[in-house]
């Protein structure tokens, strides 16, 4: 209870602090436009169409480029960590990929599929699948010698081995990694509208921001906030629930 | 229960690393038979071999040469009448079932069904003294108990031998006292052979109808001491017969004895 | 060693094989031969101007996120040691961390130009979260009792901080850098395509909408082997300051566990 009240009052501070500087003239009014006036194009934005559907645009590319992205790296990356010559091989390939920087394939795509929101999703499931995959190999990898020497001597058949113990022992590691490519699902959607044609959330920034509207460009940007965050959360609590057994960690243990 | 079970070992050697720069020759021509229904202690000195032995013995390592034989049968992998009770209980109960589960999965390796799994599950948790605790989940039990539940899975593979490699090593000494009770009067009910590999020789002596007392470098079986206390013991009278220390003064010397005349003459091989 | 290294090079060699043939005497508009693309790089780097815009890229984000570690880590540092100021922050941290710095891209550049400065900023901005809150989780992770030794011995805080505080947390840091060094390489790239004269971004989108297809593969390439080498160099830095680190815990390979050696014991113990 202390702990909101304290929260609570550091999001007071903040809003405090942004007025200030917002008021007092520091930046220029269409870099930094005060709380109020956001609030208020927040609350109009709200009741208007072109708001809902910008959203549903964002979340609609991010989400089927997610799923497409667990489809994929979840199996894959838990057949190849099972086994060492598969996890090494890849290894490498794996870690160049990863480090790539997807958005930067976005004029390749224009060109080859065109400004389209297949695009848009084909974008984000190249960003997310590699962090799906690495973690769920990583996770098929930290299941103990010891509980592998007991599935040994009690004869356990592959298939419920890999249900039973496999599974279950990598799904901390996969939610770490879900955790990740969900977060960066809405940033590289938003990512590509705010560097293409397409609608959705990205291309009101842009577009209100060019309009002079700063304050309803702060709005659309709060509201990538509140998903992301929202995102964040959904992960915490689908954590706790699959994680039950797990005995429970010192506080303050996150990454 | 016993099916006529007998563990043989002929003439098994273990090298580590064969052919290697660091090439570690632990076991050198190991004989030795378990009967059936009989309770076999292994002990010696730490890095004797001893895990080695076992692990062969269940039929997770194949020896470098030797065999391992079951009944009439050698040993290629791990058998369905072998259950193992490793030292890392900790380690080898999966965090993620509860414990009843904990207790049934090999059985549902075997296809046994959901409602006959639990009930047969609870039977052996009962029979270990943890009849209330099935719906935990692991970490939330004291180690002993936890070394209870691996007992119980062991039981509940229905297995008529069971090896133990240092089964009670790192629980606390009181509890180390109720768990080898308990091993001794689940031996007498169930009629099953046991294995029990320790450097404990107090408890070779309290849990064994035979002791092997294993040394040397590379190891050897050094001597084989039949223990004259019956099924019936109990943790007061049988460790304060003279003939108990006696026993173990006789386990100690073998022991000593061949690590003094390896000192005595150093650096023959 | 040779075994292992041969063991995890066979099949990125073996990718760059099939891309080479299979697209070798491609007359696809789309997909020209490699040969083709890696001979453009060449000559763009060489004379075309390409290694001005490497260098713009490479300077901001390097600036950027040499700015966000030390704002990063000095803050990290002070929040997580004072649990009143973790607590009261936490929500607002997420917030902050889970809002997609991309969004700013335009507001950014639309009002304060398109220049260096307003890039260094955006990279600054989106690699700073990452690094602040992984340093929180970092101080977080320390051993209670190392805190309690260094209090009992009576440590001044500064030098707490500096020789206690600071390298516990520093694995941690160094996983939020590598986290901020994607998001920094995504801002570099986003924020050039979006509004800039010169930079590999800017690179890519020209050729690109001007349809010179093997000019846009290489730059796109060049963006790669970027994020590589940075990567790896960052993973060299975090070797040689965490040796401590890596060499603590080689991770159990042998079947046996940890425990061998047990003291608890009531009989005589050989």
């Amino acid at each position: 209870m202390k702990v909101r009240l304290l929260q609570l009052g550091a999001v007071a501070g903040v809003l405090a602090l942004w007025g200030l500087v917002a008021a007092v003239g520091v930046v220029s009014p269409t870099a930094l436009p005060g709380p109020a006036a956001v609030a208020g194009a927040l609350g109009d934005l709200l009741g208007s169409g072109t708001y809902w559907q910008a959203v549903g645009d964002t979340l609609d590319g991010a989400v089927i480029g997610l799923l497409a992205a667990v489809a994929v790296g979840i199996p894959v990356g838990l057949v190849t960590g099972v086994y060492a010559a598969a996890e090494e091989s890849s290894r490498l390939l794996v870690e160049i990929l990863r480090s790539f920087p997807v958005i930067a394939l976005l004029p390749v795509f224009l060109l080859v599929l065109g400004s389209t929101p297949g695009m848009k999703a084909t974008v984000v499931f190249v960003a997310c699948v590699f962090p799906v995959l690495l973690q769920s190999q990583y996770g098929a990898r930290s299941v103990t010698p010891s509980v592998h020497e007991t599935v040994r001597t009690y004869r356990i058949p592959r298939l419920l081995r890999f249900r039973r113990v496999i599974l279950p022992g990598a799904v901390p590691s996969v939610m770490t990694g879900l955790r990740l490519a969900a977060t960066t699902s809405v940033l590289v959607a938003i990512g590509v509208e705010v560097l293409t044609t397409l609608p959705g959330i990205g291309h009101m920034i842009m577009e209100s921001q060019q309009a002079g509207a700063s304050d309803r460009a702060y709005a659309y940007i709060l509201t990538a906030g509140t998903i992301g965050y929202s995102i964040t959360l959904l992960a915490q609590y689908a954590e706790h629930r699959l994680l039950r057994w797990r005995p429970p960690v010192r506080a303050g243990e996150a990454a | 229960m016993t099916r006529g079970s007998v563990l043989h070992v002929e003439d098994l050697c273990m090298t580590f690393g064969q052919g290697g720069p660091q090439e570690h020759r632990v076991l050198a021509g190991l004989s030795l038979r378990v009967d059936p229904g009989e309770s076999v202690c292994v002990v010696g000195p730490s890095g004797a071999g001893k895990t080695t032995l076992l692990r062969c013995l269940a039929g997770l390592t194949p020896p470098t040469s030797g065999s391992v034989r079951y009944g009439d049968q050698r040993l290629t992998g791990p058998h369905a009448d072998i259950a193992v009770v490793s030292q890392d209980y900790r380690g080898s109960l999966l965090p993620w079932m509860r414990v009843w589960d904990n207790v049934a999965f090999p059985l549902q390796g075997r296809g046994v069904r959901k409602a006959a799994r639990k009930a047969t599950a609870l039977e052996c948790l009962d029979a270990v003294g943890l009849a209330d605790v099935g719906d935990k989940y692991p970490w939330q039990l004291s180690g002993g108990m936890q070394q209870r539940v691996a007992i119980a899975r062991g039981l509940a593979y229905d297995a008529p031998v069971l090896l133990m490699d240092e089964p009670f090593g790192s629980v606390d000494a009181q509890s180390r006292f109720d768990l080898e009770d308990l091993t001794l009067q689940l031996r007498r009910r169930l009629g099953i052979t046991v294995v029990v590999v320790t450097h404990d020789i107090d408890e070779s002596v309290y849990l064994g109808d035979r002791v092997i007392v294993l040394g040397g470098r590379p190891t050897a079986v050094l001597d084989t001491l039949t223990v004259p206390f019956g099924t019936d013991r109990d943790q007061l009278t049988t460790r304060a017969d003279p003939r108990f220390a006696e026993l173990r003064t006789r386990v100690l010397a073998r022991i000593r004895g061949e690590r003094l005349d390896q000192d005595a003459e150093p650096a023959h091989n | 060693m040779t075994g292992r290294i041969l063991r995890q090079l066979w099949l990125p060699v073996l990718v760059f094989v099939i891309l080479l043939v299979s697209t070798a005497g491609s007359t696809s508009f789309y997909f020209p031969p490699l040969t083709t693309v890696l001979h453009t790089l060449w000559d763009q780097l060489a004379g075309g101007g390409l290694l001005d815009d490497l260098w713009f890229s490479l300077r901001n984000i390097v600036l950027g996120l040499a700015l966000a570690t030390v704002v990063g880590v000095a803050a990290g540092l002070v929040i997580g040691e004072v649990r009143t100021l973790r607590l009261a922050l936490g929500p607002l941290l997420d917030f902050a961390r889970a809002t997609p710095t991309v969004g700013f891209v335009p507001v950014i550049i639309l009002t304060l130009g398109i220049g260096s400065g307003p890039k260094v900023f955006l990279i600054f901005l989106g690699s700073l979260w990452p690094i602040l809150l992984n340093t929180v989780a970092g101080v977080g992770q320390i051993n209670p009792a190392v805190h309690e030794t260094s209090r009992g011995y009576r440590v001044p805080w500064h030098l707490q901080l500096r020789r206690v505080v600071l390298p516990g947390a520093l694995p941690q840091v160094f996983a939020g850098v590598r986290v901020a060094l994607s998001v920094a390489v995504v801002l570099m790239v986003v924020s050039e395509i979006y509004g800039s004269p010169i930079g590999l971004g800017n690179f890519i989108l020209q050729s690109g909408s001007s349809f010179h297809v093997a000019e846009t593969w290489a730059g796109t390439l060049l963006i790669g082997v970027l994020g590589y080498g940075l990567s790896v160099l960052l993973l060299l830095c975090e070797h040689a300051l965490l040796g401590w680190y890596h060499q603590r815990a080689p991770r159990a390979s042998r079947p046996s566990p940890a425990l061998t050696i047990e003291k608890k014991s009531n009989g005589v113990v050989v």
